[in-house]
């Protein structure tokens, strides 16, 4: 007993001693309130916006096909934006309800195949591959398929091929809308509170799983796919590629990756509720140079929002045709927070990424 | 002279072969069960099938991954040679499999490299020139002739010590700077379990960091006397227990707890462990000492073995030291850290991109690291700079392959350690493919500066 008080006095001693101020501070953090604010208030509202604007686009798409004319085609497009851009919000919960759709790759693979999608529409087939459907797919059937909207009209009118046409567009939105709905039904049923129950730090625990996706997501996508592939910067590459933009018919690349640089803040910030920032912030965890991670990271991802948002108005295909050098410097400064999201807070948080045995003692 | 004449006839006095035959049952056992937890969990596929690559130890380059059915087949010879070593059946042939099979697996991937399976290399190794088949086995109910009661006192001694170092040089490891006197990386780890029930709240202080750091020195540099000292050791064995399955409940460390809470039995008293096989006997009705035993000419003679064991434990005493011959810091270098019983020692997260550059045309681009790795793979090499330029080199032979003849790699790297934050890891302008793994210094790695 003597030895016990006499260890405990001295662990008093040394941490008494030790820099840090904070030693007999608690650090207060549910997970449960992380989990809880992310679930109700970021990612099922996602999925339900775009649940819903992908109905109003169905039903957009049956208005079109029944009587393609430029009105339904305009309001058609509108409607197409709109869900691309809910997209954007809900692409980063790849995990879960998601993975198990493969709802990521099944909704937005680019650069789409627009020659399989014609020998598609011409043998009356549906899609047979990620690359022939999803919004990238219906980008090119809304806007790629003619030089202008009216030749485009005419293909879903007199063209030999129009009623194919029509049937592989419904086909689409089909695919689109069932996988989308299906992710939407399981968060609605039992995932939310399998996800808000999860705690811990383990391979299976939502904080894991929830951290993994989006930092997947982040670096596949926002940085990688939007811009460091066009701007043939990343990933076995030697020239820029510009035809791999994202949306590259309906030349809507900027504020597509607006939303998502946008959204991914939200997320770091949990919006109005408590987020990752906030985790780290109780944990006082900080960057090499002293400042708390959580702004360092914040800045990082501002900088990056506001290169996006300098981004000449042009398409960004012909942007990096003409000085590939701004969408380049975009990719660096995505891949700089990387580095903080990455090593500093998976760090911080303690986040494994496998269930393999680890070091024991 | 005499002093040490005097030790060597301690050494060789006859003892029980008891604790021993235990020992060889309860080691056969929880090999056997890791085995089958292994593939439970399906980890033959996914470390040993799934990956492209694989990390070769330095001077084990020749070590190939089998294919699908081999490697089946090897964790079938390494399941089947633990159930023969557990019931001491074609013994020496069993454990020498075992050790075999076992190392060879652990060989294949530098990834998957944990103390407790260098443990287990080592014991089993060990255990092929232990007789731990003497008694109560297949093999001497079979043959009577190898029935021995016996056996000379260091061969149970050399399991206790190889125990011994386990946990004292363990323990010497943690005697640094952020582990006593910035309870690190407890601090860290301790935090991720606020959620857990009574002991959660505790977590939240950081002195429950500093505590447990130091009680966690204080028990690996102490346990192995205190489990020597016959009064002491109930107290000890309770602590051994109560230590592992804490560490079991905090951290992902799979079986290595169960397998140190049953192999520390062996300190145990002759008596004890006597007990154990009269009970036993109860059950299997096998030979028991009685038949006078003739001696059988062993495998080597015993003079031979007591050699090569010396040799041995010289070489675990001596071998954690040699990073001091590396300038730097060890805990970020790695120069010298492994198979040195480092366990649980520092929390570390890095960020590794590699680029190549064509040196005939200037060009540059990235390389996806996901498209060779797994994502534990990736995450392990990014701390470690021999993985660093192991991964690098095979990625100048995937270019020059792609048709890029003068490939130059170059990698930008972050590594946090211990909380320190991301800072530069790897000096970013060099070569790669110019340089070689060796024993010697690597120059390329950025010094760790530290800013507080």
């Amino acid at each position: 007993m003597k030895k016990v008080y006499i260890l405990i006095v001295l662990a008093v001693w040394i941490s008494g001693c030790s820099s840090d101020s904070s030693s007999t501070e608690a650090v207060e953090f549910d997970q449960k309130v992380l989990f809880e604010n992310l679930g109700t208030n970021l990612i099922l509202p996602a999925y339900q916006d775009l649940v819903q604007k992908v109905t109003d686009l169905e039903l957009a798409v049956n208005e079109f096909t029944a009587t393609p004319n430029n009105i339904k085609l305009t309001s058609l497009r509108e409607k197409y934006i709109d869900s691309y851009q809910a997209w954007q919000v809900a692409s980063f919960y790849e995990f879960g309800p998601a993975s198990a759709e493969n709802l990521a790759l099944s909704v937005n693979a680019y650069p789409t195949n627009a020659e399989e999608i014609d020998k598609n529409i011409q043998d009356n087939t549906s899609p047979q591959d990620n690359l022939e459907k999803g919004f990238p797919a219906l980008d090119y059937l809304l806007f790629g398929i003619a030089e202008n909207d009216d030749q485009i009209i005419e293909k879903y009118n007199s063209d030999a091929l129009a009623e194919n046409r029509k049937t592989y567009l419904k086909s689409v939105i089909v695919d689109l809308k069932k996988r989308i709905n299906g992710t939407y039904d399981l968060w609605q049923g039992s995932y939310l509170q399998t996800f808000v129950t999860k705690e811990g730090n383990d391979a299976g625990s939502s904080l894991s799983l929830f951290v993994n996706a989006i930092l997947s997501r982040y670096e596949a996508d926002l940085k990688n796919s939007k811009f460091g592939i066009p701007a043939g910067v990343s990933v076995g590459q030697i020239e820029p590629l510009p035809e791999m933009v994202e949306a590259i018919y309906s030349n809507n690349s900027k504020a597509l990756a607006l939303t998502g640089i946008t959204t991914f803040i939200e997320i770091f910030e949990g919006k109005n509720g408590t987020g990752l920032s906030d985790y780290l912030k109780e944990l006082g965890t900080k960057a090499s140079d002293g400042t708390p991670l959580e702004e360092k990271i914040i800045s990082q991802l501002n900088d990056a929002k506001m290169q996006i948002q300098n981004l000449p108005e042009t398409p960004l295909n012909e942007v990096i045709k003409s000085d590939k050098t701004p969408v380049a410097d975009i990719y660096y400064t995505l891949q700089q927070a990387v580095i903080y999201l990455k090593t500093d807070m998976t760090s911080a948080l303690s986040i494994q990424v496998s269930y393999q045995d680890g070091d024991g003692d | 002279m005499n002093f040490f004449k005097k030790y060597i006839k301690r050494l060789n006095t006859p003892v029980s072969i008891a604790p021993l035959v235990v020992f060889r049952i309860i080691f056969g056992f929880l090999m056997g069960l890791s085995i089958v937890r292994f593939a439970w969990h399906g980890w033959i596929d996914s470390l040993y099938i799934q990956p492209v690559y694989y990390f070769s130890y330095y001077g084990f380059e020749w070590i190939l991954p089998p294919d699908e059915l081999g490697i089946y087949f090897l964790f079938g010879v390494m399941f089947l040679s633990s159930i023969g070593v557990m019931l001491g059946f074609w013994y020496r042939f069993s454990s020498l499999l075992f050790f075999l099979s076992f190392t060879y697996v652990e060989l294949i991937d530098k990834t998957n490299y944990l103390n407790h399976y260098y443990f287990v290399s080592i014991v089993s190794c060990l255990m092929i020139f232990l007789p731990a088949h003497h008694y109560f086995s297949i093999d001497s109910q079979r043959n009577p002739l190898i029935l021995k009661k016996l056996i000379p006192a260091w061969m149970v001694w050399a399991v206790k010590l190889q125990l011994g170092i386990v946990y004292f040089y363990a323990g010497i490891a943690k005697l640094n700077f952020d582990w006593l006197f910035r309870a690190m990386p407890l601090k860290i780890w301790l935090k991720a379990h606020t959620g857990l029930p009574i002991l959660g709240e505790l977590f939240k202080y950081d002195i429950t960091a500093y505590l447990f750091s130091w009680s966690g020195a204080i028990y690996d540099l102490f346990i192995p006397f205190i489990l020597i000292n016959k009064r002491l050791r109930p107290y000890g064995y309770l602590a051994v227990i109560a230590f592992h399955l804490l560490t079991r409940w905090l951290f992902p460390i799979g079986m290595f707890p169960y397998i140190m809470i049953f192999s520390t039995l062996i300190f145990f008293d002759v008596s004890f462990h006597e007990k154990i096989l009269k009970k036993a006997h109860l059950i299997f009705n096998v030979r028991s000492y009685q038949k006078s035993a003739r001696k059988k000419l062993p495998l080597l003679p015993t003079k031979i073995i007591g050699i090569l064991f010396t040799v041995h434990f010289l070489v675990q005493i001596v071998f954690p030291f040699r990073y001091i011959l590396y300038p730097d810091y060890l805990f970020w270098t790695e120069e010298g850290f492994r198979f040195s019983w480092r366990v649980m020692l520092i929390e570390k997260a890095g960020y590794a991109i590699f680029e190549v550059t064509d040196a005939d045309t200037g060009r540059k681009f990235e390389i996806s690291n996901r498209a060779y790795l797994t994502p534990q793979q990736e995450k392990m090499m990014a701390t470690q700079p021999d993985m660093i330029l192991e991964f690098a080199h095979f990625l100048g032979k995937e270019m020059r392959q792609k048709g890029i003849k003068n490939p130059e790699i170059r990698v930008k790297s972050y590594v946090t350690l211990n909380g320190s934050g991301s800072r530069p890891f790897i000096d970013e302008t060099v070569d790669l493919l110019k340089e070689k793994d060796s024993f010697k210094h690597k120059t390329w790695i950025l010094p760790f500066q530290t800013t507080h």
